[in-house]
Formats: structure tokens, sequence, C-alpha cells
């Protein structure tokens, strides 16, 4: 049995930012509730207000304007999953989204829920990470508007503001010359993953003029990995020049251990993933590997 | 508009109307059983992680023990109960009949909601996307390959009717 909470569905996200800013950290704000209600159920939280957003007209919607993949707040990851404008244009966004969870969590929960509540273990705060998502949101004072890569500071940290509420996440379309793909270890078909990494690049004339890394999981929150980046800048790619790099995401990294694994085994797995995001990475950004 | 202790939904339950005022705080796997009497949707963990009380949300599956009954207003919901036609077995009921896709029992009105809503959408899937479909149940007693082999005879079942 849930505790004692008052619930409301309003119509509009002003009307939903207007009783957050009222009640303050005596409410929240639902969206998919696939962390939420957990949450609440295991009592780890407790509010006494529920704002409910999904009564909130037209947003989800999912669409490109002006090369940017735009996504409202009400998407859930199995729409993600299954759009076809996602595929054309993000397509590591749906493959990310597809193996999130199990099928019942990817029908309610929502990207924009993920990325606000970011979970050290989610998979959106990676990829909206390495791809530098911009994240707007809405308070009572009114929008803001975030960098993905900037946005998430480990353990359910981000910048957004109190009282404020993400209501959409835009990604950039995704087409050579850059690539981009995401690789994650679990430990059972629908848990969270126990490593991942994300793997962006940019080729000019089969040379990598830019490189974006960024591991999640192991660390608190999505964790660049600047001096594997610098390795692969300005080089032309080679099975050599993927697993070195691959290598320094991996001993880069700082890596907790836990139930799921040792810092030496996540180290490990890390570096396997690295050099699988990489290889697709450059192949999608239409290079390849001499 | 602040909110509210009570909240009155209006839902199609298994093709019945019905609208009940209950406290927002409810469950809707706790609305479901305690107040509908619909057993059928079973508590596991209560923590949205072994599928035992999946329902169909508007055709899709969700757990119900991660859903607020109050959500459900407006929506149209199948329980395991409202999958017969009449007095006849579902398909996939009578698929983990045939095939034991069951032994104690406990997780499969779950199995069973989350088949049917794969077979709306796939009438032949594969065995990979049986199991990528059915991956947020759990089963403790069968080792999933009865289960997966009565949703590929409902898959049969089904496309022999059509
Ligand atoms: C069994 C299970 C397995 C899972 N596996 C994975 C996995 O492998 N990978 C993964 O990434 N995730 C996983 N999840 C989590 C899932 O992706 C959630 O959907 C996600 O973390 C939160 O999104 P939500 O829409 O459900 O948010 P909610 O549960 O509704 O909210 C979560 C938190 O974020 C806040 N919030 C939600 N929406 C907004 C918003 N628009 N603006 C501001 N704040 C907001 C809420 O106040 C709350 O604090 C799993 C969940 C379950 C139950
Ligand atoms: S009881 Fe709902 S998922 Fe276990
Ligand atoms: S039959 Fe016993 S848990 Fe599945």
């Amino acid at each position: 049995m849930l505790q004692d909470i008052k619930y409301t569905s309003p119509e509009t996200i002003a009307d939903a930012a207007a009783l957050l800013g009222e009640y303050g950290e005596d409410a929240t704000v639902m969206s998919g509730g696939q962390s939420l209600m957990p949450m609440l159920r295991q009592r780890l939280a407790d509010y006494e207000l529920l704002i409910d957003i999904n009564e909130v007209a037209d947003r989800d919607y999912l669409r490109v304007d002006d090369d940017e993949l735009r996504i409202g707040c009400l998407v859930r990851h199995t729409d993600v999953a299954n759009s076809d404008t996602v595929a054309e244009s993000c397509e590591t966004l749906a493959e990310t989204a597809a193996e999130i969870g199990d099928t019942q969590v990817r029908n309610r929960g929502t990207l924009c829920g993920a990325l606000a509540h970011a979970d050290p273990a989610g998979d959106p705060p990676v990829v909206a990470t390495a791809l530098d998502a911009e994240i707007k949101s809405q308070g009572p004072d009114g929008e803001h508007t975030y960098d993905g890569s900037s946005f998430f500071h480990g353990f359910y940290e981000t910048e957004l503001g109190e009282n404020e509420i993400v209501t959409e996440a835009s990604f950039p379309v995704v087409e050579p010359p850059y690539g981009a793909a995401y690789q994650k270890y679990e430990p059972s078909a629908g848990a969270y993953p126990t490593a991942t990494v994300a793997a962006v690049v940019e080729l000019d004339d089969s040379v990598v003029t830019d490189a974006t890394l960024v591991t999640g999981a192991i660390e608190p929150g999505p964790t660049p990995m600047p001096e594997a980046e610098a390795h692969l800048a300005g080089e032309t790619p080679t099975e050599d020049l993927v697993t070195t790099t691959a290598e320094l995401v991996g001993d880069g990294s700082d890596p907790m251990e836990d139930s799921d694994g040792s810092v030496e085994f996540k180290r490990e797995i890390t570096k396997t993933l690295a050099k699988r995001a990489l290889v697709t990475a450059i192949d999608r950004a239409g290079g390849d590997i001499e | 508009m602040s909110g509210s202790d009570t909240v009155t939904i209006e839902v199609t339950l298994n093709d019945r109307s019905l609208e009940e005022t209950v406290p927002a705080r409810t469950l809707l796997s706790e609305f479901l059983r305690d107040h509908e009497h619909l057993t059928g949707t079973h508590r596991g963990c209560e923590t949205a992680k072994c599928g035992a009380c999946t329902v169909l949300l508007d055709g899709d599956p969700v757990k119900s023990c991660n859903m607020l009954a109050a959500q459900v207003d407006g929506k149209e919901l199948t329980t395991v109960e409202g999958l017969m036609d009449g007095d006849e077995l579902h398909p996939v009921q009578e698929a983990f009949w045939n095939e034991h896709g069951m032994q104690c029992g406990f997780c499969t009105p779950g199995f069973v909601v989350s088949s049917a809503a794969l077979l709306e959408e796939k009438e032949d899937p594969t065995i990979p996307e049986i199991q990528d479909h059915l991956a947020g149940n759990i089963c403790r007693c069968t080792g999933y390959t009865k289960i997966i082999e009565s949703v590929q005879e409902a898959a049969d079942m089904q496309q022999e009717e059509r």
C-alpha cells in the first residue's frame, strides 16, 4: 500500500509548474512513473502531492525540425524505439530506447523522465551527454534550455532548477560524416546495465576530426573520456587505433565496485563496449577501419 | 486545482464501463484486486520487477503495481479475466493449458496478457521476439521453454482461425 498522497493531473505544463512552485519539496512530477512509483513503494521518497503530467495535451510529438529531432516530454521509450523518424534521424537513440528495461517499462517510461531522473545506470543520460542533446524545461519563472553534455552531475543530480519540468529533449540528426553508437552490458534481460559506452565521431576524408566517448553506469553519472577522445582525434582509424582508444576508455574510468562486478571487471567490459561502439560509430560515419 | 485525497475514475474494465471513487494513493493492482475483486492480476514483487501484475492499458502491457488507479481514468483496461470470449478460452490461455506453459501458475496471468498483446502486434513472432517481449515477466518454475512453446502454439492457433 502506498502512503497517503494527494493527486492531481493538470492539463497544462504551466499549471503543473505553478503547483510545483507552490508546494516546493512537498510535491513531485510524475511522467512514466517507472522510477518514481518504485521509490514511493519502497518509501525512498515521500510527498504530499503527486502532479501527474500525463493528461497534458500535445506533448507526445516526435519530429525533425531544422536538423533537430525534437521529442516531447510524454513520448515513451516504446514510441522512440518504434518511430521511423527516430530510426532515420538518430538510429542510436532508437536502439537505446528499444533496450531499456522491459516491454512494460518501455510502454510507460518517458525519455524526458529518464533524463530528469538521471539514474546513474540510466541509458538515455549517456546518449544525451554524448550527442549533446538540448534539454528544455519550464518552471514557474518561465522556460530554460540546457546542454546535454553538461546537464548531468551524477547520482540523480542535474542542472535542472527546483520546480522545473523537462518539456522537451532534442537530438542532432546524425548522418555521415557523423556517426554514433551505444553499447551496453546488462547482467540479465530487462535489468539495468552494468556498464555502457556511447561513441560519436566526425570524419573528414577518412580522418577522425572529432570524437566523443562517454561511459555510463560504472560511475555516478555519464562520464566523458577526454584522453581517449584526444587519442583518436586527427587520426585515420585503424584496428590498432580503435583498440588502444578503447583501452584508454577502460583504463581512464573509475568504476564503483558493487554486486554487479569488481573494478577490474567493469574496466575490462568497458573496453570491450568502447571498441564495439567505436567500430559501429566509424562505420556509420562512412569510414573504414584499416 | 491543488490535488485531492480521493479520485473518481471512469474506466472500461474488461468491456464493462464503471465509475468508482477511491483514495488517491490506490495502486492499480490494488484497485483491481481489492475493489473489483479481479484476483487474476497477481501481486508478486510490487516494485515493478516481476510482471505478475501485468494488465493491458489501451492494449499495451503495463505493470499495475507501478501505476495509480487514478491514471486509468478514461482508458480501457483488460485483465486476464477479460481475455475469454464468453465461455471460450483465449488462444493464448488454451495454448498455455495444452503446452503446460505453467507450473505453480503464479506468474501465468502476467505472461498470458503480455503474450496476448504480442500476438495482436505480431502474428508470427520469432523466438527472440517472444523472449524480448516477455523479458518483463519472471517465472520461477518453468524455465521458460514451455512458455515460449505455448506462445508459438497460440500464434499457430490464431493463424489457423484467420
Ligand atoms: C524494472 C525496470 C527496469 C528498468 N530498466 C532501465 C534500464 O535498463 N535503463 C534505463 O535507462 N532505465 C530503466 N528503467 C527506468 C525507466 O527508464 C524510467 O522510465 C525512467 O528512469 C524514468 O522515466 P519516467 O518517465 O518513468 O519517470 P518517473 O518515474 O515518472 O519520474 C522519475 C523522476 O523524475 C522526475 N520527472 C519525471 N518526469 C519529469 C519531467 N518531465 N520533468 C522533471 N522531472 C521529471 C520525477 O519527479 C521523479 O523524481 C527501469 C525501470 C524499471 C521499473
Ligand atoms: S507485482 Fe508488479 S511487477 Fe511484480
Ligand atoms: S509457473 Fe510458477 S512462477 Fe511461473
